[in-house]
């Protein structure tokens, strides 16, 4: 009897060791699915993609939000696709087409592509499968899913890998109404992901989301910590939503709760701290955009003072010299795009045309010059009503040349780089092509006072301004002198013409139209000859412009029309009390 | 003089059915710019002022005028408000405001004025007066010299260009004023209200040109010339120079109007572009090819120029190469710099030009 009590002890005591060994051996199975290894998880996705096959609506949104959090990347297409229909089934299994192939009848066919390698699929003879579009099994999808496709999307590229992605998605989530699924996996980006602004937006979103969900808020959030948050954080994004509620709560007609109070007292400040922030960067933005204006007004009004300063030449084809600048940059384009035709330079240098373009900008205007002042503008000097005209009729003829030459509306693309910006604070963009320009101006002007001041001919050119009859009797060829004057005033209009395809319109007329009036108001404001009244005048005006433009009286902003207006009348007034010009030549002429 | 013979022959040669009324109408068109040109020749001929917003004053006449017309031309049936009846051209680019009906659209205050010929003509001269009077104040007294001047009135002509170019400013915007159709009873399209037309043109400029002959043969006119040779010692010698400029601006801003009053019925449609800175410069290239500094030289440019231009547009084929209307640009400018350069006194002043004597001083 004892043996057998022994026996029964020892089973016993090795049953607990079984079932650890049963459980042992069940672990590794469980783990392989729960492990993160790729294979599984890659087909997660796709496994998901089945219930897409259910006939109940409700299934198949489910799937697809379940889809998008899998972040999944390569969902992006499929869903896609689904969305404009182009999923179907064959063999039991979920299929895309790839492009409609037509043959000779004119039958339409959809080659079959496997969603997962993105091959066609082929048949036994290796030919790819098509289907007559008539027969295949459409994946039906009908608008709800299509719109929510499009939320879903979102919530995907939130796991993007490229940062613009991403930020955008984090954009997008928030503005979703009732993408609460998105809300996790925001939390986590604010936390986690290595790019500041992404940080910031995704928490941005994640607030926004729970203030229009209050289910969804953490412990110790209210509605009025969310708006208090969002307040603090200058989030322009969540204005519109802050009105509203406050709207909301000021004209609702019941009595209103201690907690609906303090809601409405969070709104406004949020709401003001918000507003203040807005129009900070506005104004800063404006001021920046003027600075840009103000430098291409700046090249256009150096040109003109030196040529009047110096010869008293009134050239009123100054305009068109900077058009010639402008059109040299398109003739560039035009260029760099024959030559990667030709194969001569490879693609990724069309950039660089724009590098190119400098140099041919300047001296093609500043060749024109030449040529004007050897032609035409050397009999003219100190006659400036004459000049005026004379110049005038120069300019109708080179506009019309340009006209003839290349048609009336001409596109110039900034290169790559020229486009975006840089952000340096919040929500305040600096564009990277006017930072380029106000570059290109203070780099010239630096240029241009190191030329006067410390080259000989810079020496020459003071000399012959300040007193022809002697320079000539020095020795000093004037006319030479005024020849490469006139040239380098005309090779700076051009300049401004380069600058100018970056921020506008190109067109023959556009000399006429939008400077020739300006860069002589901003030579006469500046006082003729100084270039530190010129630059001051140019900014100024530039900038002035661009602020009065969005400012408001009464109900209606000013606009562009009328700032030009307003800053006209404010120079006519300026000439009043000091007719010529701020940095006046001192002495005691009475002749200006 | 030639051009005395000219303008009387063309009613000769419309009445011997030898040019249609067109024809007539466009001599007519012209006329009024030599009116205008006139004005600017008094001003920079022999006052020395250069003054680029001719134009401006030429088309403030114009627009009085038209909106008379406006009022009393187009479709009846369209009545605002209070009774008055929509000019048709400003009720089709009637700038509504956000939520505002149709019947919310009052025809604006100050188009109301110019319901009768009489104020309107007054109001056509009055204004451009006005406005030179206002701009002359702020330029002359401040000692704005020659060439400052001139690019001040072009600023002014390019903002008030861009004023009238808006539809907010309930002055139809950029379409103009159109849609006449009678003036004072008669039709406009009718050819003989054309014909009248032609002579009471010629009537206005014989008047202008007697008038400011007379200006400059008085005292007046004297010290004008003076202002344009030297400002310097006529201000040293006592005499406040900016109210004499004062003058000479005034009365060439009024004959701009007058052209410009003139010009409307005769062209049936005034737009902004009428006033843009390009046409003023033109009036003044005008006055440098007929001759500044003369009278009858201002006229001679003027039709004579735009003689050229009706030329050089209408033309297919011209000098063995086909010809397109915007090649005229090439011809004005050519011009322009010719003139400047070789011909300074003008068509008037030709025979010197090739002479070997001393030239004349005229700048």
């Amino acid at each position: 009897m004892s043996s057998i009590t022994h026996f029964l002890a020892s089973i016993r005591s090795f049953l607990p060791f079984l079932f650890m060994l049963a459980g042992v051996m069940a672990i590794p199975s469980q783990s392989r699915a729960s492990k993160p290894d790729s294979e599984s998880q890659r087909d997660e996705a796709f496994v998901l993609l089945d219930r897409l096959r259910s006939d109940a609506s409700n299934i198949r949104m489910n799937a697809i939000m379940d889809i998008a959090k899998t972040g999944d990347l390569r969902m992006e297409t499929v869903l896609e696709d689904y969305r404009i229909g182009n999923l179907y089934i064959y063999n039991d299994a979920i299929v895309t087409g790839g492009d409609i192939y037509e043959d000779d009848d004119l039958n339409k066919f959809v080659p079959l592509v496997d969603l997962r390698t993105r091959d066609g699929i082929l048949n036994q003879d290796g030919t790819p499968t098509l289907i007559p579009t008539g027969d295949l099994e459409q994946l039906s999808v009908t608008r709800r899913e299509r719109r929510l496709i499009g939320k879903a999307l979102y919530l995907l590229r939130l796991s993007s890998k490229d940062p613009e992605d991403r930020l955008a998605a984090a954009k997008k989530c928030g503005h979703t109404n009732n993408l609460v699924e998105a809300i996790g996996q925001l939390d986590e980006i604010a936390q986690d992901d290595p790019v500041k602004k992404i940080r910031y937006v995704a928490k941005e979103s994640a607030l926004l989301l729970r203030l229009s969900n209050p289910k969804e808020m953490k412990e110790q959030q209210t509605r009025v910590s969310v708006i208090v948050e969002l307040g603090t954080m200058n989030s322009i994004r969540s204005l519109p939503k802050l009105e509203t509620i406050e709207k909301a709560i000021t004209e609702s007609e019941s009595e209103k709760t201690g907690e609906e109070l303090e809601v409405l007292a969070a709104c406004r400040t949020a709401i003001e701290n918000i507003d203040r922030h807005q129009r900070f960067v506005r104004f800063f933005e404006n001021v920046y955009q003027g600075i840009s204006l103000g430098s291409v007004l700046i090249f256009m009004a150096l040109g003109l003072a030196i040529t009047f300063g110096l010869m008293g030449v009134i050239n009123m084809a100054h305009g068109e010299l900077m058009m010639i600048g402008a059109f040299a940059t398109y003739e560039m384009q035009l260029m760099a795009m024959r030559l990667i035709d030709k194969g001569i330079i490879p693609e990724s240098a069309y950039d660089w045309y724009y590098v190119a373009a400098l140099p041919a900008s300047f001296l093609a205007a500043a060749f024109v010059g030449y040529i004007l002042e050897l032609l035409v503008i050397r009999h003219l000097y100190r006659r400036p009503i004459e000049s005026l005209l004379a110049t005038w009729g120069i300019g109708l003829i080179l506009i019309q040349i340009v006209r003839v030459h290349y048609g009336d509306n001409v596109g110039v693309n900034a290169p790559s780089w020229a486009r975006g910006g840089v952000e340096i604070m919040q929500d305040i963009t600096l564009p990277y092509g006017r930072t380029f320009i106000i570059c290109l101006c203070a780099v010239s002007v630096a240029g241009i006072w190191l030329l006067m001041r410390k080259t000989r001919i810079g020496l020459l050119i003071r000399t012959t301004t300040q007193d022809r009859d002697m320079a000539n009797a020095l020795g000093v060829d004037t006319y030479r002198i005024d020849r490469f004057t006139f040239a380098l005033g005309s090779g700076i209009a051009g300049l401004a013409g380069y600058g100018w395809t970056l921020i506008g319109g190109v067109t023959p007329d556009m000399g006429q139209k939008n400077f020739i009036v300006d860069s002589f108001l901003i030579v006469v404001t500046g006082g003729v000859g100084e270039i530190a009244g010129v630059i001051c005048a140019g900014l100024g005006v530039g900038i002035m412009t661009k602020v009065i433009e969005p400012m408001e009286i009464g109900q209606t902003t000013f606009g562009a029309i009328w700032a030009k207006v307003i800053v006209l009348a404010l120079i006519v007034a300026f000439i009043q009390f000091k007719p010529a010009g701020l940095f006046a030549p001192k002495g005691r002429l009475s002749d200006v | 003089m030639l051009i005395g013979l000219l303008v009387f022959v063309i009613p000769i040669l419309y009445i011997l059915n030898v040019v249609t009324i067109e024809t007539v109408n466009m001599w007519s068109r012209y006329m009024c710019y030599a009116i205008m040109a006139i004005g600017l020749d008094l001003l920079w001929g022999y006052t020395g002022i250069l003054s680029l917003c001719q134009a401006l004053f030429f088309s403030f006449g114009g627009y009085a005028m038209g909106m008379y017309l406006a009022h009393h031309g187009g479709p009846e049936g369209i009545v605002d408000a209070n009774g008055w009846k929509f000019p048709a051209c400003l009720y089709v680019v009637y700038p509504y405001k956000v939520g505002e009906a149709a019947a919310d659209a009052l025809v604006p205050w100050f188009w109301k004025p110019f319901y009768t010929m009489p104020i309107t003509i007054i109001l056509g001269l009055l204004i451009p007066g006005l406005v030179a009077y206002l701009i002359g104040f702020v330029g002359f007294r401040s000692r704005v010299r020659g060439v400052y001047f001139a690019i001040l009135t072009q600023a002014i002509t390019v903002a008030v260009w861009l004023i009238f170019c808006m539809n907010n400013m309930k002055l139809c915007g950029t379409n103009g004023l159109t849609r006449f159709d009678k003036c004072l009873g008669f039709s406009i399209s009718d050819s003989q209200f054309k014909f009248v037309m032609y002579f009471i043109t010629l009537l206005c400029l014989t008047g202008c040109y007697m008038f400011c002959r007379l200006v400059l043969k008085s005292r007046l006119g004297r010290i004008l010339m003076a202002i344009r040779d030297d400002e310097n010692s006529l201000r040293f010698l006592g005499y406040t120079t900016y109210k004499y400029k004062l003058f000479a601006f005034v009365l060439a801003a009024m004959l701009a109007g007058l052209g410009g009053m003139l010009y409307t019925p005769q062209m049936g449609i005034l737009t902004p572009a009428n006033m843009e800175a390009d046409k003023s410069i033109l009036v003044v290239i005008w006055v440098a090819v007929g001759g500044r500094g003369t009278l009858s030289g201002a006229i001679l440019g003027a039709l004579g120029v735009n003689l050229l231009y009706n030329f050089f547009t209408s033309q297919k084929d011209f000098l063995l190469f086909t010809w397109q209307p915007q090649y005229w640009q090439f011809v004005l400018g050519l011009l322009f710099v010719v003139v400047v350069l070789f011909v300074p006194g003008g068509l008037v002043d030709i025979r010197n030009t090739f002479s070997k004597r001393d030239k004349h001083l005229t700048s």
